[in-house]
Order: C-alpha cells, then structure tokens, then sequence
C-alpha cells in the first residue's frame, strides 16, 4: 500500500530528524551555546517589575534574570519602559537582563532593516548598561510576527557579539519544527505555566521529561512556584518565576524544592 | 521521484501539518469576568454614584469615592495642571527633535524612541532624567532664538550644540563623563552669556551633580539681567529635590528632611512671590505637597486624609500621593494580615478614612475587630459595610449587625453592598427562606442603577438559596460586565455579551447534576437559549457516551428545537431502528460537529473567543489554532481541587465572596442520592478518556460490528481528524493508526479514504 508505506516511511525519517541524525548542525550550535553560557547557574530566577530582593544566594548556583525592560512595539517603534523597580542581589550573583517584548497594536508595523537593526543595538546597550552578562528575550509573538521576530534575534545576536542570547519559548512552538527556533539564539526556555490551554497537564509533564519534539528546547526550562511541576529530566537550565516578590526566606525555599527534582 | 524523497518530503509535509497549530497554539483572548474584584464594571457610573456591591479588593481610589458617598459628598477630581498641559501640548522629547531638525536638516529618520531619557540608578533600576518640561523649554527657546537671530546664525548653531551637550546627560552612567557645553566666547553678548550658565546648570543637574546645579541656579537667581532670572530658585529646589531622592550616594532621614525644607523653603518663597511667572507658582505649590510627602510623611498622610474627606472637589495629585503614602506605610496591596502591617501609627491613630481602608482590606481577627469596634462605636454606615464584610454567621455581634442592615433603606449608596452581605449571612446561618425573601427584593437584572456585578452577586446568592430547581436555574444565568486575562488587566465590555454561566452553575451542571437532572434542566426554556443549547449538548452527548437512549431521545428534540443546524443529525438518532444503531448515530454527530462537549466550561471567552473559546453556535469547522473542539479527559485539576475535565481558568473569586470557602459545596437542589448518581456518570465517562481516544474506538468498534454501515467510513476519516485537532495523549496516536488502517483496509475505494492521507502520532 503506497500510502501507508509513505507514512511508515516519514515516520522514521521523522524519528531520524527528532534523534538528531540528520541535525549535525545543532550540535554545533549546540556546543557554542554551552561556552557562551558556561557563566549562569543551573537555576536562575526571574525577578521582575516589582522590588525584589534576592540577596544571600550561593552565586555558583543561583543566578538572576531580571525584567530590565519592557518594550511595546507601535507604529514609531518601541515604546519602552525601563526598570524602576529596585532588585537587590549580591556582588558577583550572575545576571541577565530580560526584555519583555508585546504588540502595542493588533497588528504589527512593518518595521524596515534599518528600524530592526536599531532596535537590536538598543537590545545590546540595555545589556551593557545593565552591567548583565547576558539578554533574554521574553516575547510571545505570534505567527503573523514571527518573520519580524527572526530578524530580530538575528540582528541581535550580531550587537551582541560574545554575550548569550536567550529566549523564551511558548510550549506549543516546541511540540513541532517551529522554523523561529531556528534563529541563532543560545538558549531556548520553554514556558511551562501559566498555559491556559487544552491539554496543559500533560503537556506541562512532557516539557519536564524532555519529550517536547524540538531539541532546541531541551536544555532549559521555565516553571512558575504557584503551579505544580511534575519533576525535571535531563541537566537543563531551570527558570523560575513567582507570582509574589522574591524575599530571601522564599528565594531559599524554591530552591529546596528544586534540589528534591534534580 | 526516488524511495528517499518520496520519505523525506513526506515527513515534511506531516511535520509541517502538524506544526501549524502549534505556532498558534496560544492565542488568547479575553476571559468574561462576571464579577470583578478590583474596580466596579463602570467607574463612570460609580462616580455618579451608582456603588452596587463595594468590594475590599477594590482598589483603593474606589474606595476613597465610596467612603465619601456613605457620607453624602460627590467626588470630582481635578486634574493636575501640569498633566494637563503635557496632554495639551507637543508630546516631547519628540517635539525638541523635530525642531531640532528644522535647524540642523540632517536628513536622517527621526526615532524618538531611542533618544536615552532614563538615567540608571543602584539597583538596577532607572529614573526619568529628563522629562517633559525640560524638552519644552528647550524647544521653546531653540525656536525664540531661531526668531531672533535666524537659522543659519552661528548664535543658533552654538545654542544647539551646548544643548545637545545637556541633553547627552539624560542617560548614561556614572562611568559616563558629564558632557559640559563649551562656555560662551568672552566677546558673546549678554543674552548668550545667560543662555550657555543656564545651560551648564542644567547639564550639572542631569548629570547628578546637584550641589553644584544648585548653586548655579541661586547665582542665577541673583542675575537681574538673565532672562532665566524667574526660574533660579525653581530649579535650585528642584535640584534639591533631586538631590534626596536619587542622589549618590544616599542620604540618611534626617540629612534628607534637611534637604527637603530648604527646598520648601525656596518653593514657599516662589508660591509668594506675585512676580514669578503664574506656571512657575503652581508647579511650585505642587512640588511643596510633594516634598511634604517626604519629609513628613505622616503627616502629610493625615493632611491629605483630611483634604480627601473635606466637601469639595479633589485634585488629582491629592488623590495620588494619598495612594502613593498609603502604599509605602501601610501596603502596596489590597490584602494583607491586617495584624502583621508595619505602620508607624496605630489604628487608633489613624484618620477615620484610613482606618476604615485598612480595616476593610486587612485580613485576621484583628481586622474583623477594629470594624467592629469602630461600628459599635460610631453607628456610621461606612463601619458597618466594613465589619458586615468581616463578620461570619455566628459570631457575637452578628446579630446586633444584622439588624442594623435591615434598617438600611434602598436610598442609601450602601444599601446594595448591605444587602448582599445581609442575605450573604442569612444563607450562612442556614435561614434561606429570609434570604430568598430578601433577594427577592432586590435587581434581578442590570439597570442603570443596578450594575451588572452587583447583579452577578445577588444570583449566586439565588443560587445558593435557590429550594428548587427552577428557580436555581433562573438564577444561574449571568451578565458579563468586564473583560480581561486577569482582574489587574480588565476592562468593561463595551457591547453587550449574552449571559453566560459562572463558575457555581458550572461546576453544578458538570459534576452535581446526574444525567437525568441535566435533562429536567433543560426541558423548560428557563434557561436562555445560548445556555440552554450548551446544557443541552452536555446532556446529549453524556447520553450517548453512556448508552443513556431514554435520556437522549428526551434531549434530541430541544437540541433540534434550539439549534435547527442540528435537526438532521438528531432526527437520524431518533429514528435510528437500534439501540446499537443510534449510539454510533450519535457518535458519528458527535465527530461532525467539535462544539459537542459532555461538561460546562468554567469560563468562556469575550468575542471572538480564542481562548478560552466561546460558544455561539454549533460548528463543524475544525481550527488549527486551539485545540477546544469536543473535551480532554476528565483528571485531577491544579486550581479547583477536584477531577474535571476543564483547562480553561476563569477569571473569578466567587467560590469566597459568595461562598467564604475554597470550594463550592454541591446545590442544595440536588438530593444525596442524585449527587451519588452524578458521581457514577461522571467517574463513568472518566473512564472513557479524552474525546478523541473514546471517539476513534467507538468508530473502530463500528467498523467492526457493522461494517456494511454507509457511515463507517465517514466516522474513521472524522476519527483519524479528532486526533489531530482534538485534546489528545499518550494513548492518541495507537487510536489514530488503528482507525487510519481500517479505514485504508476495509474502504479504500472511499472518499474518505482518499482524503485521509496520514495518521497522528502523539504529537509530543
């Protein structure tokens, strides 16, 4: 049966794409990515706009990505709000800044090559005037921004020259062959709450046991502490995020927890 | 096209149709709040007076106006001047960079957003260097000078080169040298001389250099010749101001408060001075009740209490540092344990207003407490909305604040809030006669007097009441009044959205209502229509999932009745000549239409309704986008604490306002003994999994009992389909191959074979 035979085929060509057979070149990317962010802990926190204090923790293995800024794309170009919310850490605690990025309009403008290789050199100044070793990208784009988005983190990774670029992932972009993860970013953090879909149990336990089909989104991983997590497989990166101010005691507590998964 | 092509572009082709959705996965949109726990639907019309039912969450600006409408003042709030003349004008720094560009013609694009205006402070935050007004001034300047000397003058080119020193301080760092102008030439005329010292008192400034800011504003000041004369000691006490607030390093309290009152006094001195331009001596007034705020908070925070309370109008900067001070020394929540708050002054202490807003938002026995004291104390009717929200049934002055509610006449702005918790206390005690015949009293549907949360409120009270099944019905119907993905981003629904379940009806007819209940539910048109066809379609779809033919037969007439689309399908269910015949009848109406589901949503979304979707009509459409067609399995939830088969979140806190528990207890309604049947259906149809997992095996069944059917074909292709637009899991994709391969094997000739093209694996 022709058909079926087609679809016994594509289905191991799929596991072979899925096992990385035929991806030799994310191993590559894969291998600069781990040199790039050799300098952040296993777990990070999220702070975000709002007072934090995230004082007292062991900097070889907490760090913290902090909300640095949020930028609302509109027709002139980002409307931005910066942090005025102070975060307390310690000297040395390893830091990333966070850019959120949302749509200020229902649909995007059609930024030109000049506008996005603007805004990514503000992405990397942020960065240096933060003093953060690294940026993550926080933005929940949607398919019709997705070709902007692209060009965004390619223009960004070149301002950013050796520092890593992150960037958060929504989970349903993971379960397939999402051509935006295939932008030359670092690291991909699949967001594992505040889901709101169909579904969101289980997809949240296979997020935590590796078997979201993308690879890029294997090696780090976003939960939230007001949301069960089902345990965690694999040595990746854990964000965590709170709905409540960060203090030490609950900064202490997380990562307790966190020690019981891994 | 060889063997390994034909394999690659194959698995590129189920990649890509199996991404697509992926991509657009998480497209929300807005959940429908039916009760909104942080401001009223219409803040218009609660400013004209219009309260409903005033919440403790509400915040705090709400709270104030309800406060001065319990005691008989109208709230009118001026707003600031300085706001209103940055709303009036020029929107800066985009102003100074188009003038800017009129003299300097570049050329090149404008982008406003990248002009650096935040300067970093510790802490890896930042503060507004430079705003609005300092843009306008140089703007207005830039352009007078250009009048007088002309474009092209080299009077303009060095003005705007030693302005664009000044403003190369806005941002930065302090590793960032400070960017002085050049000083004017010996041989510059008077006015250039003015304009470069004002200049360079203004870069010290921006560039944190506050000291010497300062003292270069006062020697302006004393120049009689410099047109910047009337803004000296303005600005020097704005350099002061700075200089506590963000300087470096710090300064302590009392070093700060030294600070502050020699800024008010050179403020006082321009408030006073009939010279002084008449912006200049508003801004100066303003700035006093800003640095009043800061060196004597306290009391600052009971001067403003006391303006707030006063007749008359409010202005805007009031109301704003009255938040502002209540935020930093009480709380910046609308909740907290009332025992635990750190404030430098003692309930007793407090203003009348203040003390009520704590004890109304604080939690504990202390908070429950202080309201009744203060009641007890003064009669007042803002005390006893606060201790009527704190009491519980039984408690010693319950009845004393109970009858003290049911002296509260319908003219009174608190009469809506008393009776809800009046009626909420009598259902409390058990008495639900005395509530139904309270509640019978009040709005059973919004008006302009009568807000729809309010309403919303008194139907779950109803609701809870309710000694029959018609009247719970009557009162499970809501009426959308805002919208949002949480309560902080909501707004008021602009359009009117039929009326839609709330979370106690959902629940109810989800997990309390046996299927025969659900049947009596909604064989009169209580319900409306839209409600009525959900409930309906739950009750028809558990009846075939349970082989329940008596109850089936019973609904398929409403269903046609409600939903003419539907009349085809459910007259080929009722005419079925089997038992066997009808329940894949059935199961082939549900593949059809995905809008089939056998629960109530807890929540539905505002149009159109991504997610969490909204119903409107039945449908057959099958969208990449969500995965909301039919139902998940029914499991163990996160957020309601009991197993459902729900993955929407509402937007609510009903089950504690109305119920004051984390779980809404069964209806009363409902016997034990339907309770235990409801129980049984619904572990039943847990045991038949998600929809496409039980959809596929019924079809595969079909196939193999009855495999001449004109219908199996059909029911394997919608089968394989439902796997791929449907709630799927581990066990989805053995479904999807078995119902794929029969259908290839047994009815290949089919259009529906031919259509069918692949099977889904779990897509994770």
């Amino acid at each position: 049966m022709v058909i079926g035979s087609v679809v016994r085929s594509a289905a191991i060509a799929s596991a072979l794409v899925c096992s990385g057979v035929i991806c030799h070149g994310d191993e590559s990317r894969a291998a600069v990515s781990a040199r790039t962010l050799a300098g952040f802990p296993r777990t990070m926190l999220w702070a975000w706009h709002r007072p934090e204090d995230l004082r007292g923790l062991d900097r070889q293995e907490v760090g913290v990505a902090f909300l640095a800024a949020t930028w609302f794309l509109g027709p002139d170009g980002p409307r931005i709000e910066p942090r005025a919310q102070p975060l307390l850490v310690d000297p040395g605690t390893p830091l990333m800044a966070v850019v959120r990025i949302e749509a200020a309009t229902k649909s995007l403008p059609a930024y030109d090559g000049r506008q996005v290789r603007s805004m990514a050199a503000s992405l990397a100044e942020t960065v240096a005037r933060s003093g953060a070793g690294g940026l993550q990208i926080d933005y929940d784009a949607t398919s019709s921004e997705h070709t902007f988005y692209r060009q965004l983190l390619q223009e960004t990774r070149i301002a950013l020259g050796d520092r890593p670029l992150s960037m958060t992932a929504l989970l349903s972009w993971c379960t397939g062959d999402e051509p935006l993860l295939a932008a030359p970013v670092d690291e991909v953090v699949p967001m594992s709450f505040q889901l709101g879909i169909p579904g969101a149990a289980s997809l949240k336990a296979r997020a935590a046991a590796g078997e979201l089909r993308s690879r890029r989104c294997a090696s780090a991983i976003g939960v939230s502490t007001d949301e069960p997590t089902p345990e965690l497989e694999g040595d990746r990166r854990l964000y965590i995020f709170s709905p409540t101010a960060w203090t030490p005691a609950a900064a202490r507590r997380a990562l307790r927890e966190v020690s019981a998964w891994r | 096209m060889s063997r390994w092509r034909v394999v690659l572009a194959a698995a590129f082709v189920v990649a890509v149709a199996t991404s697509g959705d992926r991509a657009r996965a998480c497209m929300f949109s807005d959940t429908i709040i039916l009760v909104n726990i942080v401001r009223p639907a219409d803040p218009e019309a609660f400013d004209r007076g219009v309260l409903g039912v005033i919440q403790p969450t509400y915040e705090r600006r709400f709270l104030i106006r309800a406060y001065r409408r319990f005691r008989g003042l109208e709230t009118v709030i001026e707003p600031s001047p300085n706001v209103v003349a940055q709303l009036s004008g020029v929107a800066q720094p985009l102003g100074w960079l188009e003038a800017r560009e009129r003299v300097l013609k570049t050329g090149q694009p404008i982008d406003t957003w990248r002009f650096q205006q935040h300067r970093p402070l510790a802490d890896y935050r930042v503060f507004e260097n430079c705003g609005h007004e300092g843009f306008q001034t140089a703007t207005n300047t830039l352009e007078a000078r250009v009048r007088q000397f002309g474009a092209d003058s080299l009077v303009v080119a060095a003005w705007l080169r030693a302005q664009d020193a000044v403003f190369s301080n806005c941002g930065g760092s302090g590793t960032v040298p400070v960017v002085m102008p050049d000083p004017a030439p010996p041989t510059a005329d008077a006015l250039t001389r003015a304009d470069r010292a004002y200049q360079t008192a203004a870069a010290h400034f921006y560039a944190m250099q506050y000291g010497e800011a300062e003292s270069r504003f006062l020697a302006i000041a004393e120049d009689s010749s410099s047109p910047w004369r009337p803004y000296g000691r303005y600005l020097a006490a704005r350099s002061l101001i700075r200089r506590q607030s963000v300087g470096m390093p710090p300064l302590g309290k009392p070093e700060g408060v030294v600070v502050l009152d020699r800024a008010d006094r050179e403020l006082e001195a321009i408030a006073n001075d009939s010279t002084a331009p008449a912006g200049l001596r508003e801004s100066a007034v303003g700035l006093r009740f800003l640095v009043a705020s800061r060196a004597r908070s306290t009391e600052r925070f009971r001067e403003l209490a006391t303006l707030l309370t006063a007749p008359g109008r409010i202005g805007q900067q009031r109301l704003t540092d009255y938040l502002l001070l209540f935020d930093s020394s009480i709380s910046p929540d609308t909740e907290y344990d009332y025992d635990k708050i750190d404030s430098a002054s003692r309930p007793a202490e407090r203003d009348d207003l203040t003390d009520w807003i704590v004890a109304l938002q604080g939690t504990g026995a202390g908070a429950r407490d202080r309201a009744i004291a203060r009641w007890s104390e003064t009669r007042s009717t803002h005390w006893l909305v606060a201790a009527l929200w704190k009491t519980a049934a039984n408690e010693p002055a319950t009845d004393d604040l109970m009858r003290a509610a049911a002296d509260v006449t319908p003219d009174s702005p608190a009469y809506m809030t008393v009776a809800f918790l009046r009626a909420r206390l009598l259902v409390a005690r058990g008495d639900r006669t005395g509530a139904r015949t309270l509640l019978a009293s009040l709005p059973d549907q919004p008006t302009a007097t009568a807000p729809a949360d309010a309403v919303n409120l008194f139907r779950a009270l109803r609701l809870q009441a309710a000694g029959d099944l018609d009247s719970w019905l009557r009162a499970a119907p809501r009426f959308p009044s805002s919208s949002g993905q949480s309560f902080g981003t909501s707004a008021t629904v602009e359009k009117a959205i039929d009326p839609a379940f709330d979370v106690d009806a959902a629940l109810a007819l989800t997990e309390s209502f046996p299927l025969d209940r659900l049947v009596v539910a909604v064989a009169t048109p209580i319900l409306p229509p839209r409600l009525r066809l959900i409930v309906a379609s739950e009750a028809w779809t558990r009846a075939v999932q349970l082989r329940r033919d008596d109850a089936g037969l019973r609904v398929a007439p409403v269903i046609k009745e409600l939903a003419p689309a539907l009349g085809a399908e459910m007259d080929r269910y009722v005419g079925a000549s089997t038992p066997e015949a009808r329940h894949y009848a059935g199961v082939l109406t549900i593949l059809r239409w995905p809008t089939f589901r056998n629960y109530v949503p807890l929540a539905e979304g505002a149009p159109p309704g991504f997610f969490p979707p909204r119903f409107t009509a039945p449908s057959q459409t099958l969208e990449m986008g969500i995965r909301k067609h039919w139902w998940c399995g029914f499991g163990p939830m996160r957020t309601w604490t009991v197993a459902g088969p729900y993955e929407e979140t509402p937007v609510t806190r009903l089950p504690e306002l109305v119920y004051q528990a984390a779980r809404i207890p069964p209806p009363a309604v409902i016997s034990v003994a339907d309770r235990a049947q409801a129980t049984r259906d619904f572990d039943a149809l847990a045991a038949l999994g998600t929809a496409p997992n039980y959809l596929a095996a019924e079809a595969i069944a079909w196939a193999k009992a009855r495999p001449r059917d004109m219908d199996v074909a059909e029911a394997l292709a919608r089968a394989v389909a439902s796997t791929k637009y449907g709630c799927s899991d581990k066990q989805t994709g053995a479904y999807s191959r078995q119902a794929f391969t029969i259908l290839h094997r047994q009815y290949p000739a089919t259009e529906w074979a031919k259509r069918t093209k692949y099977w889904y694996s779990d897509p994770f």
